[in-house]
């Protein structure tokens, strides 16, 4: 019966790939950062040397991919840390106005009652809070005391709100999974009802750290934590869409792998470059809204990210399950080589 | 027609492989979609003596945290969870700073997504 459904979703992902009706986009609205977090994909820094993009240049998007109906779309506001920018609710009710949705990634160091309560008034539909771990281990890859007692405190505010679309992410590294089922006690006492696991990826400055990168013992330790909490349905967790996960599909997560990027979700960065999410090499953004017209752009583009034979390569080349993984998460690609950076189907047991 | 058509074949695919839910999906580092409906409100507090803007008024809905407050021109606007309908209060908090405004209360039931209000405060 799965041989059937996996043949049946391998059609349905040709299919999307085909439409690729864009449904999702990050707008990376700053890089500045009130934190210097350990394992940061996006490398960002305090004070930017790209300026917050304006609310004026980044409309003109939304007018573009306005012009031809299409489904609902959520304007993802991401960073740096967006709250840092105080038009971020002015922000808000222009992405409503245009007829999207939007929602915020946070760290949590400025989610205040104040600000939650601004947030939701300007039509914030969904927000996603970094959490990893118990507060030495949160304070430590977060590089700030005051982290975790932020976070803990916006993790309530979030949860308080039942309208909100809120969830929590984990960074999960050998210093903090053993630390899981505390975070998941947390997390739930808190009212929070979704909680997403991820591993950090050997890209930007994690690459500093190498022992925050998974093993065998750690994802197989996820993955059956994962597969236990599911079972007993007291939150939504599951493991983040960054890979495949052989034996683990449908176990860590709802349904099976499949990396979106380009097909359903596209960006805009800081810099106007058109790209999928942000945490992938920025040498594969597809155009610059300076230049070009955002829906011109995502309809004839974006090649390399809805034909992904020229993934086949390194690991993947002979690995027969690539017509499910098709390669992974584009994120984890080496974009000198075109191999895999990680391959978590290989470091876990099978 | 053909677009009908795929849009079909493409449901079909995500039923038959029990992955319906996957048109509602979230990218990695990326937040859930946002299906709720709500309400946006919108709307300006006026004199009913001189009809002109009051600005510091605070507009809310009693058991809900959300409020917000009046700008310069009178107006606000906020976003709420869907509801049938709505019982909202329009109170002066600053004393005699902007105006000196008995308080007021409203109840407005829709079936729209919008609403606009146009409220008149009398003088205290």
């Amino acid at each position: 019966m799965k041989f059937i459904r996996r043949s049946l979703f391998r059609e349905f992902v040709k299919q999307e790939t085909l439409a690729h009706n864009l449904h999702y986009l990050f707008w990376e609205c700053t890089q500045r950062c009130n934190l210097s977090c350990l394992h940061c994909g996006s490398d960002c820094i305090k004070s930017s040397r790209y300026p917050d993009m304006p609310l004026e240049d980044f409309l003109p998007t939304l007018d573009s991919i306005n012009r031809k109906p299409h489904p609902q779309i959520i304007v993802v506001i991401t960073g740096g840390e967006p709250l840092l920018r105080i038009d971020l609710e002015e922000c808000g009710f222009a992405i409503r106005e245009k007829g999207f949705r939007w929602g915020i990634v946070t760290n949590g160091m400025e989610y205040t009652k104040e600000r939650h309560i601004s947030l939701l008034n300007a039509g914030m539909g969904a927000c996603t809070l970094s959490f990893d771990g118990l507060k030495d281990n949160h304070n430590w890859l977060r590089n700030n005391n005051m982290s975790w007692d932020k976070a803990l405190n916006a993790m309530k505010l979030m949860a308080s709100e039942k309208r909100l679309n809120s969830d929590v992410v984990s960074c999960v590294h050998g210093k903090n999974v053993g630390e899981l089922e505390s975070i998941y006690q947390i997390i739930k006492n808190s009212g929070m009802r979704a909680w997403r696991l991820f591993t950090i990826a050997p890209i930007g400055r994690a690459l500093k750290y190498p022992e925050l990168l998974p093993d065998r013992q750690l994802l197989d330790t996820i993955y059956q934590f994962i597969d236990e909490k599911r079972k007993l349905k007291e939150i939504d967790i599951k493991f983040s869409c960054e890979a495949y996960t052989g034996k683990w599909e449908e176990k860590v997560r709802d349904g099976f792998f499949f990396c979106r990027a380009g097909i359903h979700i596209a960006s805009v960065l800081i810099d106007g470059s058109i790209g999928a999410c942000p945490n992938i090499d920025r040498s594969l953004v597809q155009g610059n809204i300076y230049q070009d017209d955002f829906s011109e752009i995502w309809d004839q583009k974006y090649e390399l990210y809805r034909n992904r034979v020229h993934l086949k390569k390194g690991v993947c080349e002979e690995c027969k399950h690539f017509k499910d993984c098709l390669g992974g998460a584009m994120h984890l690609r080496n974009t000198q080589n075109g191999e895999t950076l990680f391959c978590h189907y290989n470091t876990a047991s099978q | 027609m053909s677009v009908l058509k795929s849009r079909m074949s493409r449901r079909i695919l995500s039923v038959l492989s029990l992955s319906g839910m996957l048109f509602v999906f979230q990218a990695c580092y990326g937040t859930a979609q946002d299906f709720e409906i709500d309400t946006q409100l919108e709307g300006i507090v006026q004199s009913k003596d001189s009809l002109q803007p009051v600005k510091g008024i605070k507009v809310y809905i009693p058991g809900s945290d959300q409020y917000t407050l009046t700008k310069d021109d009178g107006k606000f606007q906020l976003f709420l969870p869907y509801s049938v309908s709505y019982k909202i209060h329009f109170n002066d908090i600053d004393s005699t700073e902007n105006g000196h405004y008995k308080d007021a209360d409203t109840v407005v039931t829709t079936k729209d997504d919008y609403i606009f209000l146009n409220i008149l405060l009398e003088t205290k």
